[in-house]
């Protein structure tokens, strides 16, 4: 068995992606949508509250197709059971898909915040340092791990493509609205809101985006639950993957 | 060598596999035959240790499937009723990609892709994206991949379903290969031409319990069958 098989995977999940054209720009929609919203608005009424609830949505969109495709498609389309014959541990082959539709996610992340980049440069949508957005960037990483950690995990219970696509697309509501209510109705940041996956990010993105300075002690405690989460997911599918009904559909 | 010793498997109420013993010995092939939903995928998947015997034991080379998924596995090279390919890899890619996984040293890889390659005649697919393969050509890039790493068991179901003639003798030229050279051969198939041609025991199993076992002359004796496949239906109705 070879020692770096996780990463064999996560390179073959990366070529398969990036040939999948349709999909790509589907799911990195929202990475550049968001930032030319709220740069349009800001002609008008600038809402920088905006860019937070886009940054969490492209964090889940834009690695959506690589979690449907590398469980619920590997297992619809037959190419899951020759997979585990490989006699690569399960544990790695999670590893292998986890890490690339991590990257994904992140990818669409960093063309997120780099529009918004050029956005509050060339309009008036409000004096954002370059600081601020690399803040953005430290509070988001956590909700990436967490979001394809979960995806995949969802991806992997679910019989279907279409079933893995519908779970996903539910679950993709939860950063939105999260998103768009934590805006017009906010909570106020503390400890126990900060620990709240997706809601603490929220806070702290929305402050961040209002040129507020974020308290880290804050952003490092959403950001440790988040990647537990992720870590649990993962540990939960590997263990999914020993599973008969699992592997050979129920 | 692959040995079962009363082997059990249930699907809630579902008998699928009932005490099924058999010896694959090395440098032979062993037929696997019964008609269908006789139990002979669920026996293979356990050979594997994708699914796990109720009761009963399975070696494979001296290792229990059931206790150690990982390394039975990496003696073996399986074949299973799933073909799936990814349709945006090229034939070549699906090989390197098994090949990496399977951990064919790096200097071995190359070559022995091409063997294959030349091997199954996919030279005209070698660099072809999988999308739109036709049936046999999915099942030459899987039978390839399947044994890519040389296992030195090898376990086939219906490895000949889709193929065309020149492939279909190619298969029985390879696993011929693969008997010479001293492997475990386990064949399951619908075809009594294809048994009768290359296996030196046939194992027949009926509503998951072993029929028979033996040489196919052997068989052809006990049920006082001209060929294979009467003797295939009177052992199984």
């Amino acid at each position: 068995m070879s020692q770096d098989a996780w990463m064999v995977v996560c390179r073959k999940e990366l070529v398969d992606t990036l040939r999948d054209g349709r999909s790509l720009v589907m799911a990195f929609l929202f990475a550049w949508l968001g930032p030319l919203l709220a740069a349009v608005l800001a002609f008008t009424v600038p809402q920088p509250g905006l860019l937070p609830a886009f940054l969490m949505v492209v964090a889940f969109t834009a690695s959506m197709p690589v979690a449907i495709d590398s469980m619920a498609g590997e297992r619809e389309r037959g190419s899951l059971e020759p997979l585990l014959l490989t006699a690569v541990p399960p544990g790695e082959l999670i590893a292998g898909k986890w890490l690339a539709v991590l990257m994904l996610s992140l990818a669409g992340v960093v063309l997120n915040l780099a529009c918004t980049f050029v956005a509050v440069h060339v309009t008036p949508l409000g004096k954002l340092p370059t600081s601020s957005l690399l803040w953005m960037f430290a509070a988001v990483v956590p909700l990436c791990v967490l979001a394809s950690g979960a995806q995949l995990l969802v991806s992997t219970f679910a019989r279907s493509h279409k079933e893995a696509n519908s779970y996903l697309s539910f679950l993709v509501l939860a950063p939105m609205l999260i998103g768009i209510l934590g805006e017009f109705f906010p909570v106020r940041l503390q400890w126990l809101t900060a620990m709240v996956p997706v809601l603490g990010q929220q806070r702290i993105l929305s402050d961040l985006a209002h040129g507020n300075v974020t308290y880290p002690p804050w952003l490092l405690a959403g950001g440790v639950v988040s990647l537990i989460g992720g870590l649990l997911a993962l540990a939960v599918n590997a263990r999914l993957l020993r599973s008969e009904k699992v592997v050979f559909g129920r | 060598m692959i040995q079962l010793h009363d082997v059990r498997k249930t699907f809630g109420r579902l008998v699928a596999v009932d005490g099924i013993s058999f010896t694959a010995p090395d440098g032979a092939i062993t037929g696997l035959v019964g008609p269908n939903g006789s139990g002979k995928t669920t026996t293979l998947r356990m050979l594997t240790g994708l699914a796990r015997p109720d009761r009963g034991r399975i070696l494979v080379n001296g290792i229990n499937p059931a206790d150690e998924p990982i390394a039975a596995r990496s003696r073996i090279g399986a074949l299973s009723d799933s073909l799936g390919n990814y349709p945006r890899l090229t034939a070549r890619e699906h090989l390197r990609y098994f090949a990496e996984l399977r951990g064919v040293p790096a200097a071995d890889r190359e070559p022995r892709i091409e063997h294959l390659i030349g091997k199954f005649d996919m030279h005209a697919i070698g660099d072809r994206r999988a999308q739109g393969f036709s049936q046999g050509e999915r099942m030459k890039v899987a039978l390839a991949r399947a044994i890519v790493h040389d296992p030195p068991n090898v376990v086939l179901d219906e490895p000949a379903n889709g193929l065309d003639v020149h492939s279909a003798r190619t298969l029985r030229a390879v696993l011929a290969d693969f008997r010479a050279g001293g492997k475990c051969v386990i064949l399951s198939s619908h075809s009594m031409t294809e048994i009768a041609s290359l296996c030196d025991q046939v194992v027949v199993i009926s509503r998951g319990r072993v029929a028979a076992q033996g040489p196919p002359g052997d068989l052809l004796r006990t049920t006082g069958a001209n060929n294979l496949e009467e003797a295939f239906v009177a052992l199984t109705t």
